[in-house]
């Protein structure tokens, strides 16, 4: 059984495919990455599988259950966590309270028990400070805990996103371009950081424009251009595939051995 | 100069707490003027109207334009159930609350799928249509007439007549009022409401209902709205429907935008400014409008986000200023 499976997924806007009968089966414990040209529908394809848009045709299965077109929320108790392209918090709020708005679903605090202070308030917010300065410490966040998020630096931000995520105590985290923007030693601490993830036993799926980033981070590697699959396999597979040097550098410009043919 | 008064006032938060609870408990002690009360309890009311809007657009991503909406289902409930049913005031405080947020839910669900402006604009229509209903229901609601001899409050036995006497009524529903929110927002609940508010997207990803949780958010703004229509309703005596047009959502919308958005001082702080210039200003009568309107657009100017708004905006404008300063150090010591 696989963790996160696509079958013939298809996304349609219009005439445009942005997404086009893919094909993808993560398998549990792997760290999969998803690479792609720009425009090649990878974030789409990501947000068909976390539920944000619903999908033109297809199936989407996660841990073996048909979640296809499930609203992101629920995708999120199913055990689905992920980090946005454009990094996404909650600006005016602290870090902690960051890391405690992903503490929705493992509480159960109404209005009622808030206005009354109850046993079952009391409970969760014990459970949230505790497993906060875990989480913060397990990151490397503690300095940052009273800091408004829109105050922090990119690089510190990503880790804040990712550590929300990780309060879901998710079976499946997705990344989307999690080294956007960073200089070669952010990348590098990410790298680790995410190998880390991995071997705490989260399954990850990553899309990066990185090439060095992603060929020396992930187990598989699926390649989408033009909303279709054009490879899938190990690093080792995808730097030889002939269909994928095409997409990113062309045809026709042969510089040496392929004079002979011109 | 603002920034260093309030940080002084912050490192010095109990005697000033103090001095300022000795001051809103005597307040109708002090001043002998009727009249001046009586402006003070109107201003306290309209403190708690303020701060139930306040917890819709403050808080969760709404922008309602038709409090008097709820605040005219409020009053009308507890005055007819006042006079119809003869039930008393503290009886019918939750029981208004709790009309006045299953409309809040009723206003909601049909239109959970919208937000922004296309929301302010249901708000605003409904609004209306709750007061037309209101003026022409003559069988119930007494239409034009408006609904009178609404009995004053009854303290354990004991009928309340004096002004200073609503006024502590008036402040301990607020202070109540005040404290179920505060503990609301500090809760699993409130963060919900703001993470809706930062960011819908990220909230969906984390789990946060959205549909539930902006509905609650409605209906709990609704009731605390309908706490505060009670009391105008046993205050005034008499209601009609001139009370709530749509001068009035904008008027207890002008308060939070004044006060900040977002704050539990903000919108107190708002309705005491807004209210002491209308009643300051009282002489000039229509020309007040334009006063109010020449305050909203200096408050936006100056501070967007409102006199109480949250700190961060003053910390973003200090750190402007530094990087002006060094960026001005760099260029002397290239020269």
């Amino acid at each position: 059984m696989y963790i996160l499976e696509s079958r013939k997924v298809s996304k349609h806007f219009g005439g445009l495919k942005a997404v086009d009968q893919v094909d993808m089966q993560v398998e549990k414990g792997e760290i999969f990455g998803i690479i792609g040209p720009n425009g090649a529908g990878k974030t789409t394809f990501f947000n068909l599988c976390a539920g944000t848009y619903p999908v033109t045709s297809g199936e989407i299965l996660f841990n073996g259950a048909n979640t296809t077109n499930k609203p992101p929320h629920e995708m999120a108790r199913l055990g689905l966590a992920r980090t946005f392209q454009n990094i996404k918090l909650f600006d005016y709020m602290t870090v902690e309270e960051n890391i405690a708005v992903g503490f929705h679903i493992h509480t159960r605090t109404n209005v009622f028990d808030a206005v009354l202070h109850t046993r079952r308030y009391k409970n969760d917010e014990a459970l949230i400070r505790e497993r906060t300065a875990e989480i913060l410490e397990f990151v490397g966040l503690t300095p940052y805990a009273k800091v408004k998020a829109s105050n922090l630096s990119y690089g510190i931000q990503r880790k804040v996103e990712i550590a929300r995520a990780l309060v879901l105590k998710p079976s499946l985290l997705l990344l989307d371009e999690p080294a956007a923007g960073m200089n070669p030693s952010e990348t590098q601490e990410l790298l680790t950081f995410v190998r880390k993830l991995n071997a705490d036993g989260y399954t990850i799926v990553v899309i990066e424009h990185d090439m060095k980033f992603i060929m020396n981070l992930c187990d598989r590697i699926l390649v989408l251009n033009y909303g279709k699959k054009i490879c899938e396999g190990t690093p080792e597979v995808v730097k030889n595939n002939a269909a994928v040097a095409e997409a990113y550098f062309g045809k026709g410009l042969a510089v040496n051995g392929g004079n002979a043919d011109a | 100069m603002l920034n260093r008064a309030v940080n002084y006032v912050k490192a010095h938060r109990l005697p000033f707490f103090i001095v300022f609870a000795v001051l809103v408990l005597a307040f109708p002690i002090i001043i002998p003027s009727n009249f001046v009360r009586g402006i003070a309890v109107r201003t306290v009311l309209y403190m708690l109207f303020a701060s139930s809007l306040n917890l819709i657009n403050g808080y969760c991503g709404h922008f309602s334009i038709g409090h008097a909406g709820f605040m005219c289902i409020g009053c009308y409930t507890a005055g007819l159930l006042a006079t119809k049913a003869g039930l008393g005031f503290w009886l019918i405080v939750p029981i208004s609350g709790i009309v006045t947020s299953l409309f809040g839910l009723l206003v909601f669900l049909p239109t959970n799928r919208l937000s922004g402006m296309y929301l302010s604009i249901v708000t605003l229509g409904f609004a209306e249509i709750v007061r037309i209903i209101v003026l022409n229901w003559t069988s119930l609601t007494n239409g034009p007439l408006g609904v009178k001899g609404i009995p004053s409050i009854k303290l354990f036995g004991l009928k309340l007549t004096s002004t200073t006497e609503y006024y502590y009524v008036i402040l301990f529903l607020l202070v109540l009022s005040l404290f179920c929110m505060y503990r609301i927002l500090h809760s699993r609940v409130g963060r919900a409401w703001m993470s809706i508010r930062e960011n819908p997207d990220a909230a969906c990803s984390l789990g946060v209902e959205l549909a539930k949780y902006k509905a609650i958010n409605f209906v709990v703004g609704a009731f605390f709205c309908g706490v505060a229509g009670c009391f105008m309703a046993f205050y005034y005596r008499y209601i009609d429907t001139t009370m709530f047009t749509i001068d009035e959502s904008f008027n207890v919308l002008s308060m939070v935008i004044v006060g900040g958005m977002g704050t539990l001082v903000g919108p107190i702080l708002g309705a005491f400014v807004i209210n002491l210039i209308t009643e300051t200003f009282r002489f000039a009568s229509e020309y007040r409008m334009l006063l109010y309107g020449i305050l909203i657009i200096l408050t936006m100017w100056i501070r967007p986000q409102g006199i109480a708004g949250a700190s961060n905006s003053v910390l973003a404008t200090k750190r402007m200023a530094k990087r002006v300063q060094s960026a001005a150090k760099a260029k002397r010591s290239e020269a």
